[in-house]
């Protein structure tokens, strides 16, 4: 299984996915995106750090900040889409 | 709110449906609701209704005394065939909606009735005032994620003062906050008055640089400095850097949806530049201070070098294979700068010494090598008193220091001793022991003070700077410096 569907699995990491499939130009630190989806913020971060890892977010890096952001890249992004249209199918099917 | 998210709010609201349950319950059969909207005559049937009602109406000729009812602002309306109909009017944004409720049983008690309205009536206030709240939410929150993003820019861009981290940095935050392909940051050389391409991202050619920007190809930045004004084209936009003047440009390509670039684009891009003027201001000023303190030391170690004979003095060189092995250690910026600024005057205090101990080719007496012991403390208060190298005033002191703890001046040990003074310890050792001194006949040859350095780690010297030293001795460029080192002498 790939990143994308695996990541896509976690709710917490859905979650953050669809915020930013939702606001692809937002460049957020923590703290803006745990007050956005209304987690904690040791979890944000923990799970921000992973989807970075996953190649599904961009973290750019400061002296005092992160700022995570949607990747651009496009094989990536085809791949989000197509797991989530999926998904909605599956769930007007059913 | 539009008539059909009333609609679908009504028809899924719970304390909605119960109503009409609870009313049907008390009125013995099924009772008839619709909404109508004012001044025309549709019907919209919420809940289903057996045969054609509005026929029915019609057929009882039940119409003229619901618009007579309406006319006279009447809520009850009794029509001969004893229909009763109840109307509340439902004000939206633009038109008013009656809610028709029309039942068949002839004694209703009026208070039922009374007691259905207000329900329904805060049934409708709680719908719109949720529905209120949804559009100022949807309404606010994009622009507060909006707010949110120049905020968590400007703290990214304002955490730099080094211009070759800060204008690529700036560079991939335009891309991500306008999700464009392609950005090139250019600045004016205020002196040559041309314009100089500095980042060039390229996400879709990893290998791009500003090398590859052919000068014809800056046409757009040359009209955007000229005119100080945005440049919007289908798939590029450029806007100008100003500060009191027009000190360059960001220019971004190709959005990654293929969508041409609009108006509110070209306002978010303004926006970043006027950021990125601020960052890159401080970063240029930043620079020309590092650049002045440089120069201000190179002066003090050039007066050093006519004071002092020579060979007690370091060459350039020196300080090159200091930062190599605190580069090699992975030393953040701040440490590798002092690191460079205690290199260049770590014997100052010699100056204090007299010539005929510093030139002296005999063993120095007790008193003598007393005297020299204590240059790293006079070192130290003649540079702690420039406020630049205060954080260089430590590893002046202890560079001297063994990691064993028999150095001095305070016989400091392990990682008591600052680590760049634990670089500079080695560093010094080994240019003594490759250039000529006068306490000693002949200098050794590089093979040999490696093999003296490698037996002296863990005893005076950090094994740890050990390591880093005898990794960067095997290449080329470091045997270059040291070559250059011993023929100065």
């Amino acid at each position: 299984m790939n990143s994308v569907a695996k990541a896509l699995k976690s709710p917490i990491k859905k979650k953050i996915i669809l915020f930013f499939r939702e606001n692809p130009q937002a460049v957020d630190s923590v703290r803006g995106i745990s007050t956005w989806l209304n987690l904690k913020s040791t979890t944000a971060r923990k799970f921000l750090e992973e989807l970075v890892k996953d190649g599904i977010l961009i973290a750019h890096r400061g002296a005092t900040t992160t700022g995570y952001a949607y990747t651009q890249d496009e094989e990536t992004l085809k791949l989000i889409e197509e797991y989530l249209t999926a998904k909605d199918e599956k769930r007007d099917t059913d | 709110m539009d008539k059909n998210k009333l609609i679908l709010r009504l028809l899924n609201e719970p304390y909605f449906l119960k109503e009409k349950e609870l009313f049907d319950q008390l009125m013995g059969e099924n009772s008839v609701w619709w909404l109508e909207e004012e001044g025309s005559g549709k019907k919209i049937f919420l809940f289903k209704t057996s045969g054609n009602l509005c026929g029915y109406l019609r057929q009882k000729n039940c119409l003229p005394w619901l618009r007579k009812g309406k006319r006279e602002k009447r809520r009850f309306n009794q029509c001969p065939h004893n229909f009763k109909i109840f109307s509340l009017p439902i004000r939206l944004n633009d038109s008013v909606l009656y809610l028709y409720i029309c039942h068949f049983r002839k004694d209703t008690p009026l208070l039922a009735i009374e007691c259905l309205n207000n329900s329904l009536r805060l049934i409708v206030d709680k719908i719109k005032k949720e529905e209120e709240l949804k559009e100022i939410y949807e309404t606010v929150r994009p622009r507060a994620i909006a707010l949110s993003t120049v905020h968590t820019v400007h703290r990214l861009i304002a955490s730099t003062l080094n211009l070759d981290e800060l204008l690529p940095r700036i560079a991939r935050l335009c891309l991500q906050v306008l999700r464009a392909k392609k950005c090139i940051i250019s600045l004016v050389d205020p002196l040559k008055k041309i314009i100089i391409p500095k980042t060039f991202i390229d996400l879709e050619d990893k290998n791009a640089t500003v090398k590859k920007i052919a000068f014809h190809k800056l046409r757009y930045e040359r009209w955007v400095i000229r005119s100080a004004k945005p440049y919007l084209q289908k798939n590029l936009l450029c806007v100008p850097l100003i500060d009191q003047d027009v000190m360059g440009t960001i220019r971004i390509e190709n959005r990654q949806t293929g969508e041409p670039f609009n108006s509110a684009e070209k306002e978010i891009l303004t926006v970043l530049g006027e950021q990125a003027v601020v960052a890159i201001k401080n970063a240029q000023l930043y620079e020309e201070r590092g650049r002045i303190i440089w120069g201000s030391i190179r002066s003090l170690a050039a007066l050093l070098e006519i004071r002092l004979p020579s060979t007690y003095t370091h060459p350039i060189g020196f300080v090159e294979i200091v930062l190599e092995i605190g580069k090699e250690l992975k030393l953040p910026e701040e440490e590798m700068e002092a690191l460079k600024y205690a290199a260049l005057l770590l014997d100052a205090g010699k100056i204090s010494i007299p010539d005929e101990i510093l030139m002296k080719p005999a063993k120095l007496t007790g008193k003598e090598y007393s005297m020299v012991k204590e240059h790293p403390i006079k070192s130290a208060e003649i540079v702690g008193t420039i406020e630049a190298m205060k954080p260089a005033v430590p590893l002046i002191m202890h560079h001297h220091e063994r990691y064993d703890g028999k150095g001095y001046p305070m016989g400091l040990r392990r990682e008591e001793i600052p680590l760049g003074a634990r670089i500079i310890a080695l560093a010094d050792a080994f240019e003594a022991m490759v250039c000529k001194r006068p306490y000693r006949g002949k200098s050794m040859s590089i093979e040999e003070a490696v093999k003296e350095i490698k037996k002296s780690a863990g005893a005076q010297f950090d094994p740890r700077v050990v390591k880093a030293f005898l990794k960067l001795i095997k290449e080329k460029r470091i045997k270059q410096i040291i070559c250059r080192m011993q023929e100065r002498r």
